[in-house]
């Protein structure tokens, strides 16, 4: 058992790193993106509601930046709760109610961040069309699904770690 | 929880200190100090019979059973 419990602990060690190192880079690479837009188009190939009349003006930029903000806190919060997950298992944490609170707090993230995307790829259309004819478009593809999906999936394991939490706490009390 | 924990009775009978209890039983004493303050949610066969051995006495003389009103 315990060497089980080491491999976790080493392993989530690694990960903690990686996942924080995500969140910090996630606003930085967004914001690079924006400001380094009209000369990436050229060697980039970038989804559809990225497209726009090139080069775009520095208003569209920073709308286009302020419009991607929503969904980089969604996605900070999920790579963030991972971060703090993971931390708990570096320390041989794993069977208490914060890492139930972490698996919870992802998951709304990750359901709440399927609106958000179809908001923002909205935004994101609207603003780049507006240097010629404005284009309001709202796409809903299977992406937003998948997240639907992928969310309810994480809030039913966050179900199951409650249980396996309390199942942990009747064992320690039994003497 | 209508079942208590005498152990504290037991202990001051034998005269007999956790600490000296929880060595001779191989439990520690922090667990067997969650037993006496009635914090534990079971306990096992094998803890029991180790307790009753040691203290020379019945499970009933440990464990008392109030009917809650």
């Amino acid at each position: 058992m315990t060497e089980k419990v080491n491999r976790i602990r080493k392993v989530s060690q690694f990960l903690k790193s990686v996942f924080g190192a995500i969140t910090a880079l996630i606003p930085v690479g967004v914001t690079a993106f924006w400001l380094c837009l009209n000369s990436l188009h050229q060697y980039v190939q970038f989804p559809p509601f990225v497209h726009g009349q090139y080069p775009l003006s520095p208003t569209t930029q920073w709308l286009g930046l302020a419009a991607s903000t929503f969904s980089v806190a969604c996605i900070m919060s999920i790579t963030w709760q991972l971060t703090k997950l993971f931390s708990f298992y570096s320390q041989g944490i794993i069977f208490t109610q914060n890492n139930t609170r972490c698996l919870k707090r992802m998951a709304f993230s990750i359901l709440m961040y399927a609106p958000i995307s179809v908001v923002v790829k909205t935004l994101i259309t609207l603003n780049l069309s507006s240097q010629t004819t404005p284009k309001f478009e709202v796409s809903v593809s299977t992406t937003e699904l998948g997240y639907l999906l992928l969310g309810s999936i994480v809030m039913v394991i966050s179900w199951i770690m409650e249980e396996a939490r309390r199942l942990k706490s009747d064992c320690d009390l039994t003497i | 929880m209508p079942i208590h924990i005498e152990l504290d009775v037991m202990l001051a009978k034998r005269k007999m200190r956790l600490k000296s209890l929880s060595k001779k039983v191989g439990i520690t004493e922090q667990n067997l100090s969650v037993l006496k303050n009635g914090k534990a949610k079971a306990i096992r066969f094998s803890t029991l019979a180790l307790l009753c051995e040691h203290l020379d006495c019945e499970p009933g003389d440990i464990l008392k059973y109030t009917r809650e009103e």
